[in-house]
């Protein structure tokens, strides 16, 4: 089981706080990318198509989605309530997919015992002692050949087991009670000799104990011996094989009692297809494949668990295998093991198209998949020639960054109908190997055939990304927000705001009645925002006076997409204290008349300070290949305080008051960490170190020479 | 305790009070470069990572047992899937049980079958000292982090500890009232300075504000990630050392696990 992340190093610096977080406050949560095409894995960046960046887990029930072998359910009520994940163009984690995916099995936790003591998927044959008694209790009671007294010393003793399974050291034989001499009361003790010996250790006493039980003609006991003896020879396999950490060494297996397991389990099954331990035999098959080092005979009983979903088949549902089969065959088997089942090789085949664009030498890792490895399994899909097909296009596009190479495996027909997650797959692949040659009209076109046709979850909204992504790249940004614009995510249209915008699409914004109040008012907080830190000064006065609707619901705290951000902010009083400054408007004002004199600009640096603009994500833009990346169209650099105090630091016709203040702000911009904390080109200590004598010595009567002590 | 060791600790409000020798260069980290497993003692062993020799000198060990998962019932409450291995035979290093959970709305049962395995580790003679919980809190909400465990707690043992793994900007960035109310909680706080496998680039910026916890801490590392110590941990009073969380060598992770798995 593998729970989390390679992060791209890009990704986690809390000072690039990327779109998605824009208005959130930074935690160190994962941040999805905004784009479609991923080779990257990550927590949260999951997209609903079969990708190299997807999860395998995600990936492999994609495919079982296809084959039917599971179900798309509405999302499940949670508390906190958290936004439906297919409803929107963004990433998801694996952990809200799949509890989207079905059908799961009645009551929770979905176990095959009743035992309180176990968690799901916890190994210890422990497990059935509680469930194990009962059926002992219930089958004695049904055999009237047993003399009542008999029934209650053997009911006693059974009852009296309280194995531990995790002791040092294995128990002796089974000491029967004394008292039992009917044939078949016998035979239960053989059985209880059998259940003690086998929680306590000792497999080979129990072996022959349970060979004697499986014997009899009671229906109950010569079937549940024959299935005990397959967990003996189980049990044995791996007594030895988990070293002091409790992790399993392969060599270390008893690889004849595997055998045993393996051939005990298919007698069981072979006399008892339907019987009443089937579907544990079947699991515990699986158990043998893995300890045996058998991953073709693993994958094949996978294959054969996910087709086979009855109970009387299987006792796990298929979240859980998904879970399973990732833990211990995808993410164990060498590239080039041969899986046999398409689906199984498919999501191992993606896996291994995975590499960090920003790291080269990742994709000639001896982890990603040759092209020519890739053909040589053709033989395997020759039930899924599609399937195969698309993994070709697939690793042409993200291994080998060649679309015409992709684009010939993927088809040009026009979409016709419905599309399921294989044929979606193939038409966004389609689609990003035309973006990919810049045939921007051609991948358009696709877009919007399968925006009609597309499923209402996932695959619709994703379509707005696409879409979005394309506008922005072809310089059609202005087409995204026209009327009648089939791109309604709002997360989207946000990020295109906030990236890409330029002050007439976001006065346009603004004033458009059809679009929602949160777009309205995002969009005149980032045309104030950007005209005060891109010195757009003249037209703030009026941008300012532009109104977007209503309020703001006071935000859902588990859903950062609802945090707004606060125009409060270019309601700035100003400063009557300290270095004092008039109020934001006033100050804005003097700066069309003067942009570059040092009072306006240490007043704006105040307002950047008290304002959190240090480090906001409106002063960069969307990272090249996501959404939002396409070249700005608001004009002019951002403010930076380093460098505005670097300019009046460097002005010798500054008035002192202003270059004290300046060195000042300029020292502190390293405090507390050493690390600059304002915006602007990093200065060496040395530097620093010349800031702090130059207030101390030039200025030294300053109140700002008096008031800083250090240095950072 | 040396000048060094003054010359940076934090104040309440973030402001670093800082060295008496004016201008002069900070003192030199206590330990800088890679993280290195054989110069720690004290490690997280995750899910399919395989043990290694630093482990032989191990202090403590935190060895993880499971997930906590939503949904695990019609109720939408989570459910614990196990992943740790079989129960060990450990007789030195001290354990901390640790889970991962995904969601703070647990189904009755898990606490349950956290506990039998409390006890199956112990009868297996293992020093197990205590639970660990790895849930990332948001911030903005360790106030109800706070409550969940201290119910938690209450239903541990005496001699059971809670540990909770923490982001690194709980200490610049949280509400010191609710991180307060963990102090009263947990017995410690493990500080995660990366994310996946990678040291966080910024960590040294969230460094200075380690002033402000109040609850005895760890560093969380990753092997083969950065880590420059600041100046003043050392020194810092709530400082218990560092937790080195334990990867594969390169050469054997050849085929990438669907992600690295980290705490």
């Amino acid at each position: 089981m593998i729970l989390r992340i390679l992060v791209p190093l890009a990704l986690l610096s809390a000072f690039s706080l990327q779109v998605g977080e824009a208005w959130a406050s930074g935690d160190f949560t994962c941040t999805p990318a905004w784009k479609l095409d991923k080779t990257v894995y990550s927590d949260c960046d999951n997209v609903p198509f079969l990708s190299p960046g997807n999860d395998s887990r995600v990936n492999l029930t994609l495919l079982l989605l296809d084959a039917g072998q599971a179900q798309l359910g509405p999302p499940p009520t949670t508390d906190p309530p958290t936004p439906p994940i297919d409803a929107s163009a963004e990433s998801f984690s694996l952990e809200a997919f799949s509890a989207l995916i079905g059908p799961k099995q009645p009551g929770a936790p979905a176990d095959a015992d009743s035992s309180p003591d176990y968690a799901s998927g916890e190994g210890s044959r422990c497990r059935s002692n509680a469930d194990g008694s009962a059926a002992f209790t219930a089958a004695l009671g049904q055999s009237a050949a047993v003399p009542d007294a008999e029934r209650a010393i053997l009911n006693a003793a059974r009852t009296a087991l309280a194995p531990g399974c995790d002791a040092p050291t294995a128990s002796g034989a089974y000491v029967q009670p004394p008292g039992v001499r009917s044939p078949l009361g016998r035979q239960f003790a053989s059985y209880l000799a059998g259940t003690a010996e086998f929680y306590g250790g000792d497999f080979d006493d129990a072996r022959k104990d349970f060979a004697a039980a499986a014997a009899s003609k009671q229906p109950w006991l010569r079937e549940t011996a024959a299935y005990m003896l397959g967990r003996v020879a189980l049990n044995q396999a791996q007594a030895g094989a988990f070293d002091e950490y409790g992790v399993l060494s392969a060599d270390k297996v008893d690889k004849a009692a595997v055998n045993e397991a393996d051939a005990a389990f298919q007698a069981y099954l072979g006399a008892y297809p339907a019987g009443q331990y089937a579907a544990s035999a079947h699991g515990l098959l699986r158990r043998v494949a893995w300890l045996g080092g058998e991953p073709q005979k693993l994958a094949a009983a996978y294959a054969w668990s996910f087709a086979h979903a009855g109970p009387t088949d299987r006792n796990v549902d298929v979240g859980d295998l998904v879970l399973e089969v990732d833990d211990k065959l995808l993410t164990q088997t060498p590239l080039g093991t041969d899986l046999s089942d398409p689906v199984l090789i498919a999501t191992r085949d993606l896996m291994a198209m995975r590499h960090d664009p920003a790291d080269p030498k990742t994709l000639s890792s001896v982890s990603v998949i040759k092209f020519e490895d890739l053909q040589a399994q053709r033989p395997a899909f020759a039930s899924r020639p599609d399937l195969f097909e698309y993994l070709l296009a697939a690793h042409r596009f993200y291994v080998g960054a060649d679309p015409v190479g992709a684009l010939a495996h993927l088809g040009a027909a026009p979409p016709a109908g419905p599309m399921n997650d294989l044929a979606f797959s193939q038409l966004m692949l389609r689609g990003l190997a035309l973006e990919a040659q810049k045939n921007f009209a051609g991948a358009r076109l696709l877009w919007q055939q399968m925006i009609p046709l597309a499923r209402p979850a996932f695959q619709r909204p994703l379509l707005d990304l696409a879409l979005a992504m394309n506008q922005e790249r072809d310089g059609r940004l202005a087409q995204v927000f026209a009327d009648g614009s089939t791109v309604r995510d709002p997360q989207v249209r946000e990020i295109l705001l906030r990236n890409d915008a330029g002050p007439a699409l976001l006065a346009q914004q603004v004033r458009a009645v059809t679009a929602p109040g949160r777009e309205r008012r995002v969009a005149r907080y980032v045309l104030l925002y950007k005209d005060i830190s891109r010195g757009r000064y003249a037209a703030f006065a009026s941008d300012a006076a532009l109104v977007a609707p209503g309020a703001p619901l006071p935000p859902n705290e588990n859903d950062p997409q609802s945090a707004e951000p606060d125009p409060a902010m270019f309601n700035w009083a100003g400063h009557t204290q300290g270095y004092v400054c008039e109020d934001l408007h006033k100050l804005v004002k003097a700066l069309v008349a003067a942009p570059r004199s040092s009072h306006n600009l240490l007043c704006l640096g105040e307002f950047a300070r008290s304002q959190g603009m240090d480090a906001n994500a409106l002063n960069a833009s969307a990272r090249a290949d996501e959404l939002g990346g396409a070249p700005t169209q608001f004009t002019g650099q951002p403010f930076a305080r380093l460098d505005a105090y670097k300019l009046i630091i460097a002005d010798p016709k500054a008035p002192a008051a202003d270059r004290a203040y300046a060195l000042f702000r300029a020292i502190y911009c390293y405090a507390p960490s050493g690390n600059n904390e304002c915006d602007g080109k990093d200065a060496p200590k040395s530097e620093r170190a010349r800031w702090f004598h130059t207030l101390k010595g030039d200025y030294a009567g300053s109140e700002w020479a008096t008031a800083l002590k250090y240095y950072w | 305790m040396g000048d060094c060791a003054q010359v940076l600790l934090v104040g309440p409000r973030g402001l670093a009070l800082l060295s008496f020798a004016l201008g002069l260069a900070l003192c030199p980290p206590a330990a800088a470069g890679t993280v290195r497993a054989q110069d720690y003692d004290a490690f997280w062993l995750w899910a399919g990572v395989r043990p290694q020799p630093a482990l032989s000198t191990a202090q403590t060990l935190y060895i993880l047992q499971g997930q906590v998962a939503a949904p695990g019932n019609a109720d939408g409450e989570g459910r614990l899937i196990a992943q740790g291995g079989a129960i060990p035979h450990l007789s030195r290093p001290r354990i901390w049980l640790d889970y991962r959970a995904h969601t703070l709305r647990w189904a009755p049962v898990v606490y349950g079958e956290i506990l039998a395995r409390l006890r199956r580790w112990r009868t297996a003679g293992n020093l197990v000292i205590g639970l660990q919980i790895d849930f990332d809190a948001h911030t903005r909400r360790l106030g109800e982090y706070a409550q969940f465990l201290a119910d938690l707690r209450a239903r541990l043992p005496a001699d059971c500890r809670l540990s909770i793994t923490g982001l690194l900007d709980w200490s610049s960035q949280g509400d010191s009232v609710a991180l307060d109310a963990l102090g009263g909680v947990v017995d410690e706080v493990v500080l995660q300075t990366y994310q996946g496998r990678h040291t966080i680039p910024s960590y040294q910026a969230y460094m200075a504000s380690l002033g402000r916890m109040t609850i005895p801490f760890r560093i969380g590392l990753a092997e083969g990630g950065d880590w420059t110590a600041p100046p003043g941990l050392a020194a810092n009073p709530w400082f218990r050392g560092y937790v080195v969380f334990l990867s594969n060598p390169k050469a054997e992770s050849a085929i990438p696990p669907t992600g690295a798995p980290a705490p």
